[in-house]
């Protein structure tokens, strides 16, 4: 009895949280240093914001309330570990957009409870009319273990970190938003019957203006996203 | 004999520790810095950091609106849309002429018999081309244009002229150029409506016809009611109404998802004009589609 004493002992204390933690943020700043370092440059070159015909600015409440929609959903990390997510949020920078999902995984095989702090690059594109999300994850850092022995937390962990990493995005696929923005105007028919000195009908007849948008730009800033769009393509329908 | 069971027990703890100290080193770690690494290189870009972020920052102003949503249409692109109007096509608006009487009289005496001599339109058609719409201005909640359109045609005209009468067709020349203003107006379905500013516009006619060797040179300027030719136009805003976000589940493989569709449901939209870009603003709400 006295010898399980030495696995209770340490059970649950899998890993040095801070020393995880230190990494995570100094790994974070220097995403966040380099993609505002670009931005910067960028901006010496030129520094019109908003030169765009059509300016597009998403809010970063925007963003989470697309990726609110996420708590709570759960998925396999690989086929002995399942995952919930527990909270997911964006924040934008300058440069760039970074949103951290806190999970919480359970390893069926080693019977380890793990939460999990995951860090993702947010990257917008255009495919066709889609403005599409992708999530690309950079860091995986656990926080908290609730159940498992050192030994097999530890397992857990560096095979969660080492070897799932790189699959994680089959997790996350992209989020296609159709960006269906006014891509026509209805200019409405008239016909008037004008009794005056000169007794007239005047027929305008009704058109349509169908015109495309393209993406050519997309800016991340504090708090904002900029997609900038220009005409593509305009014409008019009778 | 105690004893003896204590040493025996004290070996297996030892044995106990040196498998599970085995088992921990065993395993293959994860490769992370050390707490002093990570606190020096977090202080650095957290310095450089700064520093960038207040270049990027005084020059790009950041806070556009304080709603969730915002989109900022140039005028270039406002004026692209209106040029595209006077494009490609010459019959951009009809003008038929119905009867109308007498738009010349004229009573005369001739060797002391009086009469009246005249001149109707009988009917006509004009095709007007709309040759040009141009955006002069855009502040406060109006945008200005200026609207130039013109057209030849042909109308019948008859006449009468000392008793006697006679039909004939002529040309007609129709020009318009005036300005037209459109409130800019905010809808409570998330559109943009550019509405009219009422107001009259002066269309410009003229022909000439030699009737009964009476020769008729006519102008005229026709007082329009803008509403009469233009009505509201109304400009969606239907910023993706509906998306499907893909939820990777338990009891599928990794790359299988649930799409769940969701319905993107904008209010509280404003419109205004800013530093001559169209301005419209709203928040949104996501709400499940099922």
């Amino acid at each position: 009895m006295a010898g399980c004493s030495i696995v209770e002992h340490i059970a649950g204390v899998g890993f040095d949280s801070e020393q995880f933690e230190k990494a995570r943020e100094s790994k974070i700043l220097e995403l966040q240093y380099r993609a505002a370092q670009k931005l910067e440059k960028r901006m010496q070159d030129n520094s019109q914001i908003l030169q765009s015909d059509f300016n597009l600015i998403l809010d970063d409440s925007f963003l989470n309330k697309l990726l609110d929609r996420y708590e709570n959903a759960s998925g396999l990390l690989d086929e002995s570990t399942d995952y919930i997510i527990k909270d997911i949020k964006a924040e934008l920078f300058n440069g760039s957009a970074i949103a951290s999902v806190k999970l919480s995984a359970h390893n069926e095989s080693h019977n380890v409870d793990v939460d999990l702090i995951m860090d993702c690059l947010i990257l917008i594109e255009q495919e066709k009319q889609d403005l599409v999300l992708k999530i690309e994850p950079f860091n995986i850092a656990p926080t908290t273990v609730t159940k498992g022995l050192y030994f097999a937390v530890k397992e857990t962990i560096n095979k969660i970190i080492k070897l799932n990493l790189a699959n994680l995005n089959k997790n996350l696929p992209p989020l296609k938003i159709p960006l269906n923005i006014q891509d026509k105007i209805i200019i409405p028919g008239t016909k008037s019957e004008i009794a005056s000195k000169i007794n007239l009908t005047i027929n305008n007849p009704k058109r349509l203006i169908k015109y495309n948008l393209k993406i050519i730009d997309i800016l991340f800033l504090e708090g904002q996203i900029i997609v900038g769009l220009e005409l593509d393509k305009i014409e008019v329908e009778s | 004999m105690n004893t003896l069971i204590e040493v025996k027990i004290r070996i297996c703890k030892i044995f106990i520790c040196s498998i599970c100290l085995g088992l921990f080193y065993s395993c293959s770690s994860v490769e992370l810095p050390t707490i002093e690494d990570s606190v020096s290189k977090i202080s650095m870009y957290k310095e450089k950091l700064n520093e960038v972020n207040n270049i990027i920052n005084t020059k790009s102003n950041t806070k556009f609106s304080d709603k969730e949503v915002t989109v900022l249409v140039r005028k270039e692109m406002i004026n692209a849309i209106f040029s595209s109007l006077s494009k490609d096509r010459k019959e951009d608006l009809e003008i038929i002429f119905r009867k109308t009487k007498n738009i010349i009289k004229d009573d005369v005496k001739v060797l002391g018999i009086e009469y009246t001599n005249y001149v109707d339109i009988d009917s006509g058609a004009v095709q007007l081309d709309l040759k040009s719409i141009k955006l002069i201005n855009m502040m406060k909640d109006k945008i200005s244009t200026v609207v130039e359109i013109e057209g030849n045609g042909k109308i019948a005209i008859s006449a009468k002229h000392t008793g006697i009468g006679a039909s004939v067709k002529s040309g007609i020349e129709l020009y318009l150029k005036d300005t037209i203003e459109f409130k800019v107006e905010s809808s409570k379905i998330s559109e943009i409506i550019l509405r009219p500013i009422p107001k009259k516009l002066n269309l410009k006619t003229k022909f000439s016809v030699e009737i009964l060797k009476w020769k008729v040179p006519w102008r005229e300027n026709i007082d329009l009611e803008l509403a009469d030719i233009i009505s509201p136009i109304t400009v969606p805003m239907n910023i993706s109404t509906e998306v499907s976000l893909p939820y990777p589940q338990k009891n599928k493989k990794p790359g299988e998802f649930n799409y769940i569709p969701y319905m993107l449901k904008l209010f509280d939209s404003k419109v205004s004009i800013l530093n001559e870009n169209l301005t419209w603003e709203a928040n949104f709400n996501i709400i499940n589609k099922k």
